[in-house]
């Protein structure tokens, strides 16, 4: 037991998640790839005819999931399993007409994608995903509009956030007020992003914008790269194989 | 360098009037110097700066910048807008409004990457604003997340970064605290060289002071006034 646990936390040493509070950013794998991978291996499930496909790649999922942290893990786990409690419902009615394999098939192929994608979110900082997407080539129109939506959310959120802390100290008598105020903070924030949205216009217009979006920096191609790169003929193998062993 | 001839502006405040912002503003601006321009609230200042700026166009009058009348048509020229912000640099009030970039090294990029530079020179001169404006700790931070000083810092790296022959500050100094405030003032002190112009809009008669070669004053019936 003692050896097990000190294994676990060697693999952790070893994985670069020794920090309890370990954020998004330190992720020593190029964000496109690990973009490309998760897409690839969401693919193919969702192409997968063998369960036993689905079921290796969750195992292999679940044992990286048990490498990291607690907070991590209750992280990464909370947003799945409502998924797949929600998929279940809507597939209950397959068993009474005749399909139990349809609702396990199902559910287990929603574990997997949410799984991948949650892992993805949770280790991937918004920053680096719109990088991997621009890597990955994506219409720089898509990428920008990305960028801005993230960023006006977190301005326009804590914008929100003070309205609504000033409208609380304000909060006396009846109770119509609350309704009211409600809809003032909405208006308000519309109409502040806006007007924010033009001053950022005429921002970038006075940094000589001209429309197109390049990334300052990009990260080369390193040796944990090629090794995570390697999953990608490992999961087509695994795929091919699986689907020819039926 | 900059000339300002009997400019006016006015805008529709209500359907039915037209309200005056600049009223009959004739200047000469020219380089080497650092200009203040002080005001009351209202009185047109911020307009002013959206006109030396090319965000907004004189109803009346002209603007000529290097020799060239700035208007809507010639700016809507992109090669004839994108030299012109080329040379005339903007800091904005509120500096959160004008980063927009994911981390304070891209942001400082971003005018340079636009200037079509060698990756090698954009490098080169982000890591020089990066010392100067002492921004080592917080170059991978997203700048919406820094603080009031921090923003206002890593707003002039890249503004200053693109090499302006005009900076234009509007009110550099508000919000800071004491320590920001002192740490501007010298910034600009330093930042003053004879082929720069520098114009300033603040409140305070202290740091204008301090920093101004001449002092430009708005009037509440939207003229302006000179002092040495």
């Amino acid at each position: 037991m003692n050896m097990n646990l000190q294994l676990m936390r060697l693999i952790r040493r070893i994985t670069g998640n020794d920090s309890e509070y370990q954020t998004a950013d330190q992720s020593r794998i190029l964000p496109a790839l690990r973009l490309s991978v998760a897409f690839l291996a969401i693919l193919l499930c969702a192409l997968s005819q063998n369960a036993i496909y689905v079921i290796m790649i969750i195992a292999a999922e679940l044992l990286w999931l048990s490498m990291k942290s607690p907070i991590f893990i209750r992280k990464t786990l909370k947003p799945v399993l409502i998924a797949v409690l929600f998929c279940f419902v809507l597939m209950l009615p397959a068993v009474s007409m005749g399909h139990p394999r349809t609702l396990l098939t199902v559910s287990m192929k929603v574990f997997e994608s949410v799984l991948i994608l949650s892992q993805l979110e949770n280790s991937v900082s918004w920053q680096n995903m719109t990088d991997a997407f621009r890597t990955l080539h994506c219409p720089q129109l898509f990428v920008f509009t990305l960028d801005m939506t993230m960023r006006f959310l977190v301005i326009l959120g804590r914008y929100s956030n003070s309205i609504l802390e000033a409208v609380s100290l304000r909060r006396v008598g009846p109770d119509h007020w609350k309704t009211a105020g409600t809809g003032g903070i909405l208006g308000t924030t519309f109409l502040r992003s806006q007007k924010m949205s033009l001053e950022t216009s005429e921002a970038m217009a006075c940094r000589c914008f001209d429309g197109e979006y390049r990334s300052y920096r990009r990260r080369r191609f390193s040796r944990p790269d090629a090794l995570y790169a390697l999953l990608i003929p490992l999961l087509i193998a695994l795929f091919v194989y699986t689907q020819q062993a039926m | 360098m900059i000339e300002l001839q009997d400019v006016s502006y006015r805008y529709q405040s209500t359907p039915m009037q037209d309200t005056c912002a600049l009223d009959h503003i004739t200047c000469h601006l020219d380089m080497g110097r650092c200009y203040c321009l002080q005001g009351p609230n209202g009185c047109g200042k911020s307009t002013l700066f959206r006109i030396l700026n090319g965000l907004s166009f004189p109803t009346s009058g002209h603007y000529i910048f290097n020799g060239m009348e700035i208007t809507e048509k010639s700016m809507r020229n992109p090669d004839f807008s994108k030299n012109f912000h080329k040379q005339v640099g903007f800091v904005f009030q509120h500096s959160e409004i004008q980063l927009f970039c994911k981390t304070v090294e891209e942001e400082i990029a971003f005018g340079l990457q636009q200037l079509r530079l060698p990756d090698s020179e954009i490098e080169a001169r982000v890591e020089r604003y990066i010392q100067l404006l002492h921004l080592e700790n917080i170059r991978q931070r997203a700048p919406f997340n820094l603080s009031g000083g921090e923003q206002k810092r890593c707003a002039l790296a890249a503004v200053l970064a693109m090499d302006p022959k005009v900076l234009i500050l509007d009110e550099p100094i508000s919000g800071l605290d004491e320590e920001g405030q002192e740490w501007v003032t010298s910034f600009i002190r330093d930042l003053k060289s004879p082929d720069r112009m520098i114009i300033i809009a603040t409140h305070q008669s202290s740091f204008a002071e301090k920093v101004a070669d001449m002092h430009l004053q708005m009037t509440k019936e939207h003229r302006m006034t000179f002092s040495g």
